[in-house]
Parts: structure tokens; sequence; C-alpha cells
């Protein structure tokens, strides 16, 4: 259990909450995608994804882009290269433990 | 954090990858809707007696697969669109709009052979031609829609090179068995997930 309690430490809080882990993990699977798209994948409301992704775009993991297309309003999202390199060190820290606990 | 809570987090990852790179647009019913046209194509061939292998039958097997072809793409399109509708996403999606690109190679070359043939005559060449050429392009699909769509994709290349080598003389049968039975097949695959997908909810 010691071995548990000091990986958590170095697990990302920002992404170790499911329904952000979900959206980065979508990200950096698609690239850029658009407000609605990632709705769909991530099965979010609109409220909860936009807090969500606030609190994503705060940390630096992805950046936010709102445009108009055809007079509507339009919102992509995309992973950046801090985000994508947080979601590479959460990946391996999760890979270390599960490996550990199947020593 | 236990490794069981950690295995639960990679689960979480892996199906928000494939849930963004998998396509399920396509519906069952589409697939279906397609191989009843083509059937039906095929049977008005017989009824008319219009055959491939007779150049003079240009204007009617035009009119046949013509209509049978846009019939098929309106009904495809309407219905997928649908389809996706109704699951909350957007239609045009960036992954649709990938699929589309997977598939427009293979429709092109196989419009442009169409137009070869018809120029110079080998009309008898066009149900294996057609077939060959589909089939590429539901190889393309299947980059995004798994492994149902490479298997037929791979019977439609297999059909295709079958007409082009020893059944020729069969063309309208050949559309029959590929476009007609093939998309069957096709529909119910996709048919079986749905209700697989069902009954784990």
């Amino acid at each position: 259990m010691q071995t548990a309690a000091v990986k958590i430490d170095d697990l990302d809080r920002v992404i170790h909450e499911r329904a952000r882990l979900a959206i980065l993990s979508s990200l950096v699977a698609g690239g850029e995608t658009s407000f609605a798209e990632l709705k769909a994948v991530v099965g979010l409301t609109d409220g909860n994804l936009s807090v969500h992704l606030r609190i994503l775009e705060e940390a630096g993991y992805v950046a936010i882009e709102k445009s108009f297309v055809e007079r509507r309003p339009r919102t992509d999202v995309r992973a950046t290269a801090a985000g994508r390199r947080a979601f590479r060190t959460y990946l391996d820290v999760l890979e270390r433990i599960v490996k550990r606990g199947r020593k | 954090m236990h490794p069981e809570e950690a295995e639960e987090h990679l689960a979480v990852i892996r199906s928000a990858m494939e849930r963004t790179t998998r396509y399920t647009g396509v519906p069952a019913v589409a697939c279906v809707l397609a191989g009843v046209l083509a059937i039906a194509g095929a049977a008005a061939c017989r009824a008319m007696g219009l055959d491939f292998n007779s150049p003079r039958d240009e204007r009617g097997l035009a009119l046949v697969w013509g209509a049978v072809c846009a019939l098929a793409v309106a009904q495809f399109v309407a219905l997928t669109i649908l389809a996706v509708r109704r699951r909350g996403e957007p239609a045009w999606s960036r992954l649709a709009r990938r699929v589309v690109v997977a598939v427009l190679p293979g429709i092109y070359v196989g419009a442009a052979l169409t137009e070869f043939c018809r120029r110079t005559g080998h009309l008898d060449y066009l149900p294996p031609f057609w077939s060959v050429c589909y089939g590429a392009s539901v190889l393309g699909l299947g980059l995004y829609a798994g492994w149902k769509a490479n298997l037929v994709g791979c019977l439609f290349l297999a059909a295709g090179t079958l007409g082009l080598y020893v059944l020729k003389p069969y063309g309208v049968a050949l559309m029959a068995a590929s476009f007609g039975g093939l998309h069957l097949l096709l529909g119910l695959l996709i048919a079986i997930r749905h209700a697989d997908r069902r009954s784990e909810d």
C-alpha cells in the first residue's frame, strides 16, 4: 500500500477525473474536435463539458477557439503540447501502477 | 492508487479513443435497402432483356443502374444523417469527412472506368470493375468502421475479380450477388452488432 500511496501523488489531478480523462484521450486520439462532436463522444451535457473544458484550459492542457460558421457560433477544442505531455506522463504512471500490481 | 483503479482509468482512455476513431454512422437499414435496390435492378434487367454483353443495351442499362445508384446513394445519405442526428451527433463530423475522403478514390476510379468502358463498348467489364472499385471504397470505410466493412470490402474485391476472369458473361447475376447480396450481408452484420450493444446496455 506504501507504493500505491506514493504513486497517487504522481498522478495529475486535473486529468485524473474520469470525464476530463475521457476528454483529453479523445482530443489526443482525434485531433481538433468541435464541441458538439466531443460532447457526443464523452457523453456529457453542454454544462458539464464546458466546466471540465474550462478546468483543462486553465491547466493549459487544451486550447479553445470560438468562431462563427455561416452565422452560427462554433467552438473547436484541441489538446495543446502541454496537454499531450501531461497525458503521456499520466499514462506512464498508470502503466507502472498496473505492472507493479501484477508482480 | 490500486492497480484495479488504474486499470479502470486505462479502460476509460481506451473507450474514449475508440469512440473518437470508430465510425458507427452507417445504419443497417440503409445497407439492406441498397441491397434490395441492386436486386431489383438486376430483376428489371432480366425482365427488360438487358444484358451487359450487348452494347446495344447501353441506354437501358444506364437508365436502370443509374436509377439504382441514385436511389441507393440518396437513401444511404438520408438514413445515415437521420441515424446520426437521432444519436445527437453532428452528421458532417470530422470522422464523417475522413470516411468520405477514404471512400472517394474507389468511387472516382469506378466512374472513370465506367466512362472508358462506355466509350470502348466493353460494357461486359462494368459489373466486375464496379465490384472491385466499390470493394476498394468499402475497405476505405473499414479503416474507420472495423472488420465488418473490411470483410465485405474483401468479398466485393473477390466477386469483382471472379467477374473479370470467370463470370464476365453473367454481369447481371454478378450485380445481384455482389451489390445485392453483399449489401444485405453488411446490413445483417451491422444489425447484429446493434442488437449486441442493446443487449449489453
